[in-house]
């Protein structure tokens, strides 16, 4: 049995997050009929459990198999997915963990919303230390399609003037959130080494934009922002989208396969019903694929021949690559039974320590060539959370009785942690594959996954490890946790859900499965615009690339369906 | 986008060291059904029960995308937490955290009705809890009746301390019940901590909406921690203190 939705559509963008969501977006605003299909649900604004105190939820909303991320976790969402199973090589590094979130807005419903721009260098790694290629573009070139999407999605922040580091311009840069007491710390102690720390640019609205409000400083946005200040495509993009009277959205629909004629070019996707299996069929004079780096990868594998669409490069599903982290927590007595206050704010972290070591790495004076951020939480920001209250509890054995009361509310606010998040450089280890001895429960073979992190990320690690400990101890700290083996406290691969890299754009068809529009180099109507098409994946976090990229590649798209090459 | 809480494996959630895992075999806690447990029978110490039935729970969870202002604060399995098991977790609780002139004990916000929706879930985790409680106490029982001659619930404020020293800190024969009382006592804490009692006693101030900018800290909490600063030597000028002019 088979469903055909439409047949009329000029374009059909597969996957509704940060790429797909600007793509609609911008497709729309420029006159192009766009079909957006979503594998999960919808989530009405109106329905997002914003207030709701963990006690009113079950189990204190702690993550189980239904809810992997926890109760209020916005979506279907998750490392592990009922029917949806995929499998991993074993490594030195670990099982390969892949975190999929299906509702309309995808991760951008989930993701920490810090926003910097990627700068000069970032585009040039292939010159600077040759493991991996250039971009097929420079920051000059891109730096419009920066504005344009910054507009757009509204970014909070201060510009820190560093020239790796590219600011945004002021009258689309809302005012910054003010640091709180703990940060505050930690930007003296980083600073007195000579460790830039500035507040940080964040897709979190301080201003009113549009229909969207300023932030209210009370609910977590991990589970969504009904009032979109903290942004999210499911109520910034595709509301915007919408008005146009050009988008058509299709929900719970697991796109499988990108569909092509006897001329090569895709005609559409065939999709299964989430809720009754049933398959169906979208027609389209061009497709864009944006449901993620690797999903993306599995529907190109998953189409055309044995070999896959879009893949005479033999490079779909290759270079992936994921953000290591690393996690150093310190206790800092003086910051024990401190005032209280509320420490809230716009609950994702409002500084940041930028990478300073841009000309050392230039010089080749360390022994890893790519650069990594710091973020900065805990103190009292975050409600007191079921699975972090033990380690309140703990620093004196297992006590209990009338003194662990006292113990608690002392400690309360005196653990600072510094969170690590590098780049990676691509490798041949790490990649996805089909698996065809398992299928996922609509029938179609699933994704395999091979990951290794090498010396160049555990040695990254050693430095964060070092640097982390210096800016905790200067603070009067003392470190508690994530020191160690760099094998054994590295994150996990796929944990920062920072995978890019399996669809690399370029200009060399035999190396790179797209163009540097995104424009699969094998068909010819066909285009990728999430983060499997960036050629690497600097520390600084990919949504604002991806949606830039894709504001830039729908122009491209949109001009050639207008002037009928398509 | 930040790690936060994937697929949070028990050992993570509770912070449990790899070694410590191994030492206790808390792993098998994920296992819904009652594996038998050969204990060597050491004088004074009862063995752990091997021939306690837990109930196995059928019922679904609240599912992938579940509708939460219907769903409210338990989950919507049929609650199967006995009696009994409630009184004895309630006297386990009120012994982690006693309640003060300020602060309730456990057992006044309900820390029962919260292992009972625990316990009840139809999740590996919670699984595994069912079956600590089921044999946990079992074992507290027998434990109390060699030691005092009373149950669990008979002894008095001191007797039942002993028991729970005993109990912590326990090794070999004692590794299971080390097991139960840490399992237990971080449920206790994370339990407590997450309700607007808990908070309160915490001094955690909750955010409420704010119209304007985010303040940043209190002029209190911002002395304190410019005192700091400088007590440290570091630079206080030229940080961003306060809202955006």
């Amino acid at each position: 049995m088979t469903n055909v939705v439409n047949e009329d559509y000029d374009v059909v963008v597969v996957g509704s997050g940060g790429g797909g969501g600007m793509a609609a977006y911008r497709l729309t605003a420029l006159g192009v009929k766009v079909c957006l299909v979503e594998q999960g649900p919808d989530q009405a604004p109106e329905d997002i459990p914003m207030f709701q105190h963990e006690s009113e939820a079950p189990l204190r909303a702690i993550g189980t198999p239904d809810k992997n991320w926890g109760y209020f976790d916005n979506g279907i969402c998750g490392t592990e997915i009922a029917g949806q199973p995929y499998t991993s090589d074993s490594s030195e590094s670990g099982d390969f963990v892949w975190y999929r979130a299906q509702v309309v807005g995808g991760r951008t419903n989930h993701y920490a919303r810090h926003s910097p721009r990627m700068g000069p260098y970032d585009f040039i790694q292939g010159d600077l230390d040759g493991l991996s290629p250039n971009w097929p573009m420079t920051y000059a070139e891109m730096k419009p399609y920066y504005d344009a999407t910054e507009a757009v999605v509204g970014i909070s922040g201060v510009n820190t003037g560093l020239p790796q580091h590219p600011g945004t311009p002021e009258d689309i840069l809302q005012p910054a959130i003010a640091p709180r007491a703990y940060e505050l710390l930690m930007m003296a102690s980083a600073r007195k080494l000579n460790i830039p720390s500035f507040q940080r640019h964040n897709a979190i609205l301080t201003r009113n934009l549009g229909d969207r409000l300023a932030c209210f400083y009370a609910t977590p946005c991990m589970r969504g922002c009904s009032i979109g200040a903290a942004f999210s495509s499911s109520t910034s993009l595709i509301p915007l989208a919408n008005k146009t009277g050009k988008l058509t959205i299709v929900t719970r629909a697991k796109v499988c396969t990108v569909e092509t004629g006897k001329d090569g070019r895709a005609t559409g996707v065939t999709f299964v019903d989430t809720g009754t299996s049933v398959e169906g069929r979208i027609k389209a004079r061009a497709v864009v694929l944006a449901a993620s780096a690797c999903a993306t990868a599995q529907i190109l594998l998953t189409s055309g021949d044995d070999d896959g669409l879009a893949n005479s490069s033999g490079q779909v599903g290759r270079n992936l690559t994921d953000t290591p982290g690393l996690r150093v927590t310190g206790h800092f007595p003086a910051l024990e039974g401190r005032p209280r206050y509320d420490e809230f704010g716009a609950n994702m972290d409002h500084i940041y320590m930028p990478w300073w070591g841009y000309e050392d790495q230039k010089a080749s004076k360390m022994d890893f060539p790519r650069g990594y951020h710091i973020e900065v939480g805990q103190g009292m920001r975050d409600t007191p959370a079921m699975y972090s209250m033990h380690q309140y509890s703990d620093t004196n054995g297992l006590s209990y009785g009338p003194g662990l009361r006292d113990e608690i509310r002392r400690l309360w606010g005196s653990f600072v942690y510094l969170d690590g998040r590098g780049e990676m450089v691509a490798n041949d280890r790490s990649y996805c594959a089909l698996d065809k001895t398992m299928k996922n429960k609509w029938g179609y073979p699933v994704l395999r996954f091979s990951f290794e992190w090498s010396d160049y990320e555990y040695n990254q690690i050693k430095h964060m490890q070092k640097s982390f400990t210096a800016i905790i101890e200067r603070a009067g700290g003392t470190v508690i946790g994530g020191l160690g083996d760099p094998k054994d406290v590295i994150s996990k691969p796929g944990g920062m859900v920072h995978e890019v890299g399996t669809t690399r754009m370029g200009t060399d068809p035999d190396a790179t499965v797209c163009n540097p529009y995104g424009q699969t180099w094998d068909v010819d109507n066909l285009y990728v615009m999430d983060g499997g098409v960036m050629p690497t994946n600097p520390h600084k976090n990919p949504t604002l690339h991806i949606m830039a990229l894709a504001y830039r590649n729908s122009e491209d798209l949109a001009r050639r369906l207008q002037q009928r090459e398509i | 986008m930040t790690e936060l809480k994937i697929g949070i494996p028990p050992q993570r959630l509770f912070g449990l060291s790899r070694r410590r895992l191994m030492q206790i075999g808390v792993a098998a806690l994920a296992a819904p059904a009652c594996a038998p447990q050969i204990s060597k029978p050491v004088a004074g110490i009862a063995p752990w029960p091997t021939n306690i039935t837990t109930p196995v729970v059928t019922h679904p969870g609240y599912g992938v995308f579940p509708d939460y202002f219907e769903i409210g604060e338990t989950g919507p399995w049929p609650k199967i937490l006995g009696e009994m098991h409630k009184r004895q977790l309630e006297k386990f609780s009120d012994l982690i955290l006693p309640g003060t002139d300020t602060a309730p004990a456990p057992s006044e916000i309900d820390i029962a009705g919260f292992f009972d929706d625990w316990t009840s879930a139809p999740y590996p985790y919670m699984s595994g809890t069912r079956q600590l409680v089921h044999e946990g106490f079992a074992w507290m029982d027998a434990q109390s009746q060699i030691d005092f001659g009373k149950s669990w619930l008979e002894l008095n404020t001191t007797e039942a301390t002993q028991l729970l020293d005993a109990m912590k800190d326990g090794e070999g024969a004692m590794a299971q019940p080390a097991n139960m009382f840490e399992h237990l006592r971080k449920l206790v804490i994370g339990a407590y901590y997450t309700t607007p009692e808990g908070e309160a006693d915490l001094g955690h101030v909750s955010p409420v909406p704010i119209t304007g900018d985010y303040p940043g800290p209190t002029g209190e909490a911002l002395d304190h921690i410019r005192d700091l600063i400088v007590s440290l030597d570091l630079d206080f000028d030229g940080l961003p203190v306060g809202v955006p002019s």
